[in-house]
């Protein structure tokens, strides 16, 4: 016992120990060679990471000292015993109350499927405190156990934010000299404001499209950290989606006549064909800067990838629960390996068609950031070559909710409005 | 001819915002900064402020604000200029009383002229019969080359 007392020393000081560190302490042990079973115990006492075990229903069976730490019930025989949702309480990394349905802890607990880092906020015993974690779930051999363990993330965010800062600075700081070479281009090729020939049109045209392609580039990647490092946070209002949408779809009505495009709200092949929208009411508690961010990404990638001739259906619906926004195009479509990337930074399909056309590569993961940060989820369907569809879904709010969110912010808009006027 | 003012900090915006609107058939007056665009417009009587919000002393709100609330400038026309895109900004501008809000980002020069155009009512002014004349003279250089 004294000498595995001694390993837990040496793992103390160093709590990350290099292997050789580890081996000269084992070569001192010689005497009395600690079994498997109790270095991995020392192991478990020491890590960082919480590790919680519990049974097939999710009653605890152990608890290591750094979970219990992290939840903050003093001691492991306290835990041991109780139903893990009790000690494990999370919320999203945004600070919001995830409810047992969407709770990707509870649900991969329900159906004993692992459950893959999932970042989110722990929040620690009475206090209330939250710490920001990444937790997993394992199910754990033929006896149903079930292993969570999960790690204090805070400072890689910490880490994520000061390299969030950075390119945000600089994003920022070279969109100005961005502008200004777009704008003495437009002189250049302005015929109002210069004399040039032919062919040095060609070449400011080429510089122009580079030039604008950078611009948005900065745009975007400001738009993703802002919301990555907190600097925007979600504002919720109560609206109307059905108008909503109809509203951001018409703003695109022009550019879709221009590349000629049959462009519909409403469903693509409407069941009965005299009732091709169906007028729905459709209640979400949303931030209107994201919405708008959303759809634009969504209606102008349609149109950008589908070829003249080719409909772009934009529709919203909404069951018991969600409202369903969806933007469908007849154009070149993703094959499915793209098709699982698609919402990644950067990630662009790459072939002929989509280098032509040109993007930052950000637009959907702004769109995936955006949904998620209001709760939601997207995703697509395709087919190659005959189109794809993007859906977007909203937690759906009654229209007794819908009323009383109204009233709230119209209370609170007027308090605002009292302070601005003082202040002015 | 109307006269616009040209309110930007950045010197090389503010040229090439002042060469385009001049092509435009309009006469331009700069500022650099609120404070400066306060003083020439009360001395200039532009008929319409094109400004940067974000600026040195005193933002373009600020200035927006002073014009509406001294007589001799309260009726000149103003589009605000702005990387602010966030619609509570918009209804700060527009409650101050700007005719046009526009966000950088989204809107290029020659947006920026289609508004100038629509907010001073002289759509149908110089823009159609400009660009025919000079379209001629890149052809005339083809054949030196």
């Amino acid at each position: 016992m004294l000498d595995i007392f001694n390993i837990k020393k040496s793992l103390n000081q160093n709590q990350q120990p290099a292997p050789e560190a580890v081996v000269p302490s084992m070569q001192v042990l010689q005497p009395v060679q600690p079994t498997q079973n109790q270095l991995a115990e020392v192991a478990l006492n020491n890590i960082n990471n919480g590790v919680i075990m519990t049974d097939a229903a999710g009653v605890i069976q152990f608890i290591n000292p750094a979970a219990v730490t992290m939840v903050d019930c003093q001691a492991a025989t306290n835990a041991v015993g109780l139903d893990y949702s009790l000690l494990v309480k999370i919320e999203t990394k945004e600070g919001r109350e995830l409810s047992p349905e969407e709770n990707p802890l509870i649900r991969a607990m329900q159906v004993n499927q692992p459950l893959e880092r999932y970042n989110c906020n722990l929040i620690s015993g009475n206090s209330g405190k939250r710490i920001p974690i990444s937790i997993t779930m394992i199910p754990a051999g033929d006896g149903g156990h079930k292993i969570i363990t999960f790690r204090d993330i805070t400072k890689e965010l910490a880490e994520e934010s000061e390299h969030n800062e950075f390119i945000s600075t600089a994003s920022h700081e070279m969109r100005t000299p961005v502008a200004t070479i777009d704008g003495y281009l437009s002189l250049c090729l302005n015929p109002q404001t210069a004399t040039i020939d032919d062919r040095a049109r060609g070449y400011l045209e080429a510089a122009e499209k580079a030039s604008k392609h950078l611009g948005n580039l900065f745009q975007n990647l400001l738009d993703v950290t802002k919301l990555d490092d907190g600097r925007i946070r979600p504002e919720f209002v109560p609206a109307e989606m059905a108008g909503l949408v109809k509203q951001i779809f018409d703003d695109h009505a022009v550019k879709a006549q221009e590349k000629q495009l049959n462009f519909v709200f409403g469903v693509k092949e409407p069941s009965n064909p005299e009732d091709h929208r169906l007028e729905q009411v459709l209640y979400a508690s949303i931030d209107q800067n994201f919405m708008r961010e959303i759809m634009d990404n969504l209606i102008d990638n349609a149109i950008k990838y589908t070829p003249a001739g080719g409909s772009v259906y934009v529709n919203a619906v909404g069951d018991n629960d969600k409202v369903v926004i969806s933007v469908a195009d007849t154009g070149i479509g993703i094959n499915s390996t793209d098709l699982q990337h698609v919402f990644q930074k950067f990630y662009r399909a790459d072939n002929s068609d989509t280098r032509e056309i040109g993007g930052t590569g950000l637009g959907l993961y702004i769109v995936k950031q955006r949904v998620e940060a209001m709760g939601g989820r997207v995703w697509a369907e395709s087919t190659f070559g005959e189109g794809t569809t993007f859906y977007v879904a909203l937690p759906r709010i009654s229209s007794e909710e819908y009323q009383k969110r109204m009233i709230a912010v119209q209370n609170a808009g007027m308090i605002n409005n009292n302070k601005g006027g003082t202040n002015e | 001819m109307s006269k616009v003012m040209v309110v930007e900090d950045d010197a090389a915006l503010r040229e090439i915002y002042s060469i385009r609107i001049t092509a435009e058939g309009y006469e331009v007056v700069t500022a650099g900064d609120g404070e400066e665009a306060l003083a020439v417009a009360v001395e200039q009587k532009p008929d319409l402020i094109l400004s940067d919000v974000m600026m040195p002393k005193i933002s373009g709100f600020d200035m927006l604000d002073i014009l509406r609330n001294t007589p001799e400038t309260a009726n000149i026309h103003v589009i605000m200029m702005t990387a602010l895109s966030a619609d509570d900004q918009r209804a700060r501008g527009e409650r101050l009383g700007c005719d046009r809000y526009l966000v950088k980002s989204q809107v290029g020069i020659e947006d920026v002229i289609n508004a100038i155009h629509e907010v001073l009512g002289d759509k149908q002014g110089a823009a159609p019969a400009a660009p025919a004349a000079p379209e001629g003279v890149p052809d005339a250089t083809n054949p030196a080359q």
